[in-house]
């Protein structure tokens, strides 16, 4: 089921009625409505692989306990291999096998030797790479013993499989979210309305900025030599907000909703494109993937404690097998490297994006030269994340940087464009005043009188209603 | 709970009026561009304003014709005239059997037509009639039939066309708002017909397209015809006749006119003459010399003059 759907304006007044008219009295009745509603959002887009998170939740759970039984070392570890190769054996054919395979074949072919195999039709199931890392990390913290398996199946499952953040994070840990399936939620009025805001601005990124954003991107992107230069700087620009509005969008529906059942999931964005930078911006953008990877994949190869050779081997890996999380291409293991070498020459020689507060004039200037030198080193990235295959990331670059920068952008309806630009610029403003909140309409007008908050609400709802893009656009996100 | 319920049911009524003056305030200023989800269907030669007007004005026609542009860009009603056949063209931009059975429920016992003439093609029971929606609601009364059509497609354009129409209803604005009866060379002709004399058709191939019928239009087609059975009224499914490289284009061609000879009395045109480029005025639509040609045959075809 799609955030941006009818299905789940309906789906959600319904579930949060019984959540807190119905099943209230019981945690356990709880647990046990979420897991039931939570099943139900994913089986409407295909019920077949709730067998996946059926599997993944069984496993863990008894590993869990398992591993706390267990005092021998040899045998944890092994218990803890079996949950991570089932977790990534779930995961790497789902979304890898084809990928291999096709690799595989093409490297036998460079050495002059044929070698024939069928790849397979394989659907990848939605959110697949979201809640395996979720499992994952439990299992791991069970096994470091730096938090204790639970023993509530229920809890556990709705820790697993719950809906808001499934299909797209935030990637939750369980050390943060597990107790809260275990303790007992009151509505909180000032947590609702919270709520609420947060799940409106999160539909007007997404319905507003994101779609129409991706019209112009699309556009770019898949007829590149049919466009200036400049048009092409725009498809690049487009992207970045495209992608930026509709993940941190979804982020904030996933936390909103939550919110709403009584759960406080971790904030995913930060203003990641007001980054002084790249350092800073993977501080800010998609925080729950990179912490995971942070605390899962870096500090155990050793981190900033490991030698020189040692840190740029650890950087290097992490930013490539995240490009590899996104997705089964050359495309983002590109994008990942790239990554990698911006996060290296800035932490080798330019400042490591510690906030300095900017006082006089030039610290002004200097700032914003830096955010948009990050912002444009960002956006770079963004083509590779974009393009179909690298041969067409290489075109787009090479068309991109031409004599016709210097033109007018020949996009079809230049009036409709500049309607994206303004929203953009909207959002910028709107971003950039509550950069210090975990959400940026959190505080807007927080001290008026009611009538001009509920009035910015409702401008909000009639922007969605004005200007959303009436082709029913998937989250992005949902496909990694 | 009970605070954040009360709030949630205050704000939703001032968010609706709020929308709604947004809608009335954008829908009266604003140039198109900077109202994408709330378009203008007036002066843009599809005549759905006038062609909605002057049916008010028409009873006890022999003949009425429903469909798409194919529907009024092919039946020329002056042909008809000339025989001595009384007919009116209630086809409609974009036209699909939901719009075609919403017009039927709203101007049938007015029209009493004594038979009546679907143009039917593959094309409309491919799409949702979100088009044709707004443009019908845009440029008639509003009432609960309006909508329920409506919440039934569950659009954002139909909704802001809903609402927009209703206000204009209610400062009664339609009625002192006249179209143009000449957009570029296309002509609006009284009884619904809209003529177009050039052709800008250059003969184009197109690649294979394959339809799928959604379920919504098959089974309004199924209540359109129940309801013409019902009425004792004899209808025609007739299939305008388009071009040849748009014809072949289109995959289900079979599965479509399996489809139609369930229900009977279906003629296909394309194969009952043959008509070359020049008789089109694009690659969908006749121009008076091919409407000309084929309106005759369909009178002879259809025995209408009988």
């Amino acid at each position: 089921m799609l955030f941006n759907s009818i299905d789940f304006v309906l789906f959600l007044p319904i579930v949060f009625l019984i959540y807190w008219g119905v099943v209230y009295k019981s945690i356990k009745l709880q647990n046990i409505f979420i897991i039931v509603a939570s099943y139900f959002f994913y089986g409407w887009w295909d019920w077949r692989f709730l067998f996946l998170i059926a599997t993944s939740t069984l496993v863990d759970f008894f590993i869990g306990i398992a591993l706390e039984k267990q005092d021998l070392q040899k045998k944890r570890k092994a218990l803890l291999w079996v949950s991570i190769l089932t977790n990534i054996g779930i995961l790497g054919f789902f979304k890898y096998y084809n990928f291999f395979l096709d690799n595989f074949v093409n490297a036998f072919s460079l050495f002059g030797k044929e070698f024939s195999a069928t790849s397979l039709q394989i659907i990848v199931p939605v959110g697949i790479s979201f809640y395996t890392f979720q499992t994952i990390s439990y299992s791991v913290d069970v096994y470091k013993k730096k938090i204790s398996p639970t023993t509530d199946f229920f809890a556990f499952a709705a820790f697993v499989c719950f809906f808001p953040q499934l299909v797209a994070g935030p990637i939750e840990r369980a050390k943060h979210l597990l107790p809260q399936f275990k303790r007992k939620r009151n509505f909180v009025y000032d947590e609702g309305v919270d709520g609420l805001k947060q799940i409106l601005w999160g539909f007007f990124k997404k319905m507003v900025i994101a779609d129409n954003c991706a019209r112009y991107a699309d556009l770019a992107f898949s007829n590149t030599t049919d466009y200036t230069s400049s048009s092409l700087v725009l498809g690049v620009l487009f992207f970045s907000f495209q992608i930026y509005a509709d993940f941190s969008g979804y982020s904030d529906i996933a936390i909103g909703v939550a919110r709403l059942f009584g759960f406080n999931l971790k904030q995913n964005f930060a203003t990641p494109y007001f980054s002084r930078s790249i350092i800073e911006f993977w501080r800010r953008w998609h925080i729950s993937l990179s912490t995971w990877f942070r605390d899962y994949v870096y500090i155990p190869l050793g981190g900033r404690r490991s030698s020189t050779i040692g840190f740029i081997r650890s950087i290097l890996i992490v930013f490539v097998i995240s490009g590899f999380w996104h997705g089964a291409s050359w495309t983002f293991i590109i994008w990942g490297g790239y990554h990698a070498v911006m996060y290296l020459i800035t932490y080798f020689f330019a400042s490591k994006g510690q906030v300095k507060k900017s006082v006089t004039i030039i610290d002004k200037v200097v700032c914003i030269f830096k955010i948009i030198t990050t912002f444009s080193v960002v956006s770079i990235g963004w083509i590779f994340f974009r393009a179909k295959n690298l041969n067409s990331a290489f075109e787009y670059i090479t068309h991109l940087f031409s004599k016709s920068l210097f033109s007018v952008p020949n996009f079809a309806d230049i009036r409709s464009l500049s309607v994206v630009l303004f929203f953009i610029t909207l959002l910028l403003m709107i971003e950039w005043k509550g950069r210090e909140a975990p959400y940026a309409i959190k505080y807007i007008l927080y001290k008026k009188h009611k009538i001009m908050r509920w009035s910015f609400y409702a401008l909000l709802l009639f922007f969605i209603g004005m200007y959303t893009n009436t082709d029913e656009i998937p989250f992005i996100y949902f496909q990694f | 709970m009970k605070r954040f319920i009360k709030d949630i049911l205050l704000f939703i009524p001032f968010a609706i009026v709020f929308y709604c003056i947004g809608i009335f305030v954008f829908g009266e200023i604003m140039p198109s561009f900077l109202k994408p989800n709330l378009k203008s269907t007036r002066n843009i030669g599809g005549y759905t304003c006038t062609r909605l007007n002057e049916v008010k004005t028409v009873s006890n026609v022999d003949v009425l014709f429903l469909g798409s542009s194919h529907a009024y860009r092919g039946f020329d009603t002056r042909i008809y005239k000339e025989k001595g056949i009384h007919s009116f063209n209630l086809g409609t931009s974009a036209q699909t059997p939901l719009q075609t059975k919403f017009l039927l429920n709203r101007y049938l016992d007015k029209v009493n037509p004594k038979e009546v003439v679907l143009q039917v093609s593959p094309f409309i029971f491919a799409i949702e009639g979100i088009e044709s929606t707004v443009d019908i609601i845009s440029n008639d009364f509003v009432d609960l039939q309006s909508a329920t059509l409506t919440l039934k497609l569950k659009d954002v354009n139909v909704s802001n066309a809903l609402i927009y129409s209703s206000l204009e209803d209610i400062f009664k604005k339609k009625s002192t708002y006249k179209e143009e009866s000449t957009f570029g060379n296309k002509v609006y002709i009284p009884g619904g017909y809209v003529e177009s004399n050039d052709t800008i058709y250059r003969g184009n191939q197109y690649i294979i397209t394959d339809f799928e019928f959604k379920k919504i239009q098959l089974k309004a087609f199924d209540d359109i015809i129940t309801l013409l059975k019902d009425k004792g009224i004899t209808y025609h499914l007739v299939y305008v006749p388009i071009t040849k490289p748009l014809y072949t284009s289109i995959s289900k061609q079979l599965d479509f006119e399996s489809l139609m000879n369930i229900y009977g009395g279906y003629h296909d045109f394309n194969k009952i003459i043959s008509l070359d480029t020049t008789y089109f005025y694009d690659r969908h639509h006749l121009n008076q010399k091919g409407a000309k040609i084929f309106n005759n045959k369909l009178i002879e075809e259809l025995k209408l003059s009988q």
